[in-house]
């Protein structure tokens, strides 16, 4: 069996402090998370259901009760995770969650590309992702979705073994949602890429991963419900185009919620199968 | 545990930014060089001092002692200038070095937490020997334009780069030992740039009431330090305290490392 690159046992954390939280059931309670090189994991929850506290716990910016670890040694904020491909939510506050400031954008993807050899790559993503139109920018003054792209491409251009998604498409247009999800598949299908997609959207989650947990009341749960396997296809192709493991009810409704009102779909046709479960 | 020179000198780089956002810098060593040359003369019938033609008075009485008096004085002008304008950017800039938005894009890339600090190390002792070298400059052109002695004129460059190396120290090991958010850095930055300048009266405190050598120890740094005695003895100690933080805040850094995937594909 291989090493984990993320292993999350008995985690209780809250926000609140230790003195104050007597009574009060904490944020997040996961008795067991273990992912594997290959494995793709997929976490779904409600706004303010802890989703984003979990990777925070798996940078190092929050420390829990329990045992976390990435490759095998326990999460301290002051290790350095070279092969740990991270995209978050930047609009909190310009650069908070991992971008720098007072500096181009032009100037942290030398010193990234330099440092990590990733001449051949980097060409793919950059041109995808249309740096062009914001390369001499201060990072400070870029835009959500330009900050996100930004992110993609320190994540992805490195080819990671772990890759740390949370709410990762979010602000971005469509031709880049299509270009991060074709590239993931890819990295996916070179590499054993360990992928934790954190999301609210139900497709999303389904179509890039296997194993797909809820996150309910701080705990995590399997979903026992009856799902179904389906491949969509688009005329043109766009975001929503692929294949989707167990995906739900809800899942289904933003696939065909996206393919309504998506203005280039022209055709489309969908395959599916029924998995095991109940009725959802 | 190998220290990579190539990723060191590109963070280092990193941190430095573009040579053009340090041009206030140049202009105003470019300005003091000038004005503490050309203006500036000795009246033999008077026996003072001129700037731009007019004798000043209160600044000694032989041609030496009045000439130092007043170009130490312009260099405590450019050490003021300088504290304020760019020693406090860098020291902001440092301590926002160690924040989240400012750490996080670096630990996910292949560097180790002791190449950042010391590239950190290298920017505050680079900023430090940069200014040294623009001081030197001056106090080299000075003293042959003038013909006065170089010692007497090199003490406050000496007493900037000190400056510059303990205040970067403060707040490496401020960091070090605390848990900062956000909002305290600003305060970090203030702290550690008038921490050297307010040693001098604690100095001058204890040297009055204890009867020791020992005292010529105590470290501190001022500008317009004209009065004061031993002064390189003690701007010396204190940027040898200030590069000895700098090094340790390196060293600490050995506790943590670059994990990585044990085996692999």
């Amino acid at each position: 069996m291989d090493q984990p690159l993320l292993e999350l046992k008995d985690i209780v954390f809250s926000y609140t402090p230790t003195t104050q939280r007597s009574e009060e059931k904490p944020l997040l309670n996961i008795e067991k998370l273990i992912l594997h090189p290959g494995e793709k994991v997929g976490i779904i929850g409600d706004n303010g259901s802890g989703k984003s506290t979990i990777v925070r716990i798996i940078l190092g910016l929050q420390i829990p009760a329990g045992k976390v670890s990435l490759f095998g040694k326990k999460v301290l904020w002051g290790n350095h995770y070279s092969q740990l491909g991270y995209i978050g939510d930047p609009s909190l506050c310009a650069g908070y969650t991992g971008l720098p400031t007072n500096i181009s954008v032009k100037q942290v993807l030398n010193s990234f590309k330099t440092i990590c050899g990733v001449e051949e790559n980097a060409v793919d993503i950059e041109e995808s992702l249309g740096f062009d139109k914001f390369l001499e920018k201060d990072i400070k003054y870029l835009s959500n979705g330009e900050r996100k792209k930004l992110m993609i491409f320190l994540a992805l251009a490195k080819c990671p073994k772990l890759l740390i998604a949370d709410e990762a498409t979010d602000g971005l247009d469509e031709k880049s949602k299509l270009f991060v999800i074709d590239k993931i598949e890819e990295i996916s299908k070179k590499s054993r890429l360990g992928v934790l997609w954190i999301s609210h959207q139900h497709d999303e989650v389904a179509r890039l991963t296997d194993t797909v947990y809820q996150l309910i009341e701080g705990k995590l749960k399997s979903p026992t419900r009856k799902r179904f396997d389906c491949k969509v296809i688009t005329s043109p192709d766009a975001s929503v185009c692929g294949s989707y493991s167990n995906l739900s009810s809800k899942g289904w409704s933003e696939v065909m919620a996206k393919i309504y009102t998506s203005p280039i779909i022209s055709n489309f046709e969908v395959k599916g199968k029924r998995m095991q479960g109940e009725d959802e | 545990m190998i220290m990579r020179l190539q990723v060191i000198a590109i963070l280092a780089k990193h941190y430095f930014g573009k040579v053009s956002q340090h041009i206030g810098l140049l202009g105003l060593f470019l300005v003091g060089i000038l004005l503490s040359t050309l203006p500036v003369g000795w009246d033999q019938h008077s026996s003072n001092v001129t700037f731009f033609g007019f004798p000043l008075e209160l600044y000694g009485h032989s041609r030496e002692e009045s000439l130092s008096a007043l170009l130490n004085e312009f260099f405590s002008w450019a050490w003021i200038i300088v504290a304020l304008f760019y020693l406090s950017k860098l020291l902001k800039r440092l301590s926002e070095s160690f924040s989240v938005n400012e750490m996080l894009w670096l630990r996910l890339i292949p560097c180790s937490p002791y190449e950042v600090a010391v590239a950190r190390a290298c920017w505050v002792i680079g900023s430090a020997l940069a200014l040294g070298t623009l001081g030197a400059i001056w106090v080299l052109t000075c003293s042959v334009f003038h013909q006065v002695g170089f010692d007497g004129l090199f003490v406050n460059v000496e007493g900037l780069v000190s400056h510059v190396l303990l205040s970067g120290g403060i707040v490496v090991a401020l960091n070090l030992v605390i848990e900062i958010g956000e909002s305290e850095q600003n305060s970090i930055s203030v702290i550690s740039l008038l921490t050297p300048m307010i040693l001098t009266p604690i100095y001058l405190g204890i040297n009055k009431l204890a009867d020791t050598n020992y005292t010529l120890f105590f470290p501190y740094t001022i500008p317009f330090n004209r009065g004061l005695q031993n002064t390189i003895f003690h701007f010396g100690v204190t940027a040898l305290i200030g590069t000895f933080l700098l090094c340790l805040h390196a060293v600490a850094k050995f506790r943590f490392s670059h994990v990585r995937v044990a085996i692999e594909d």
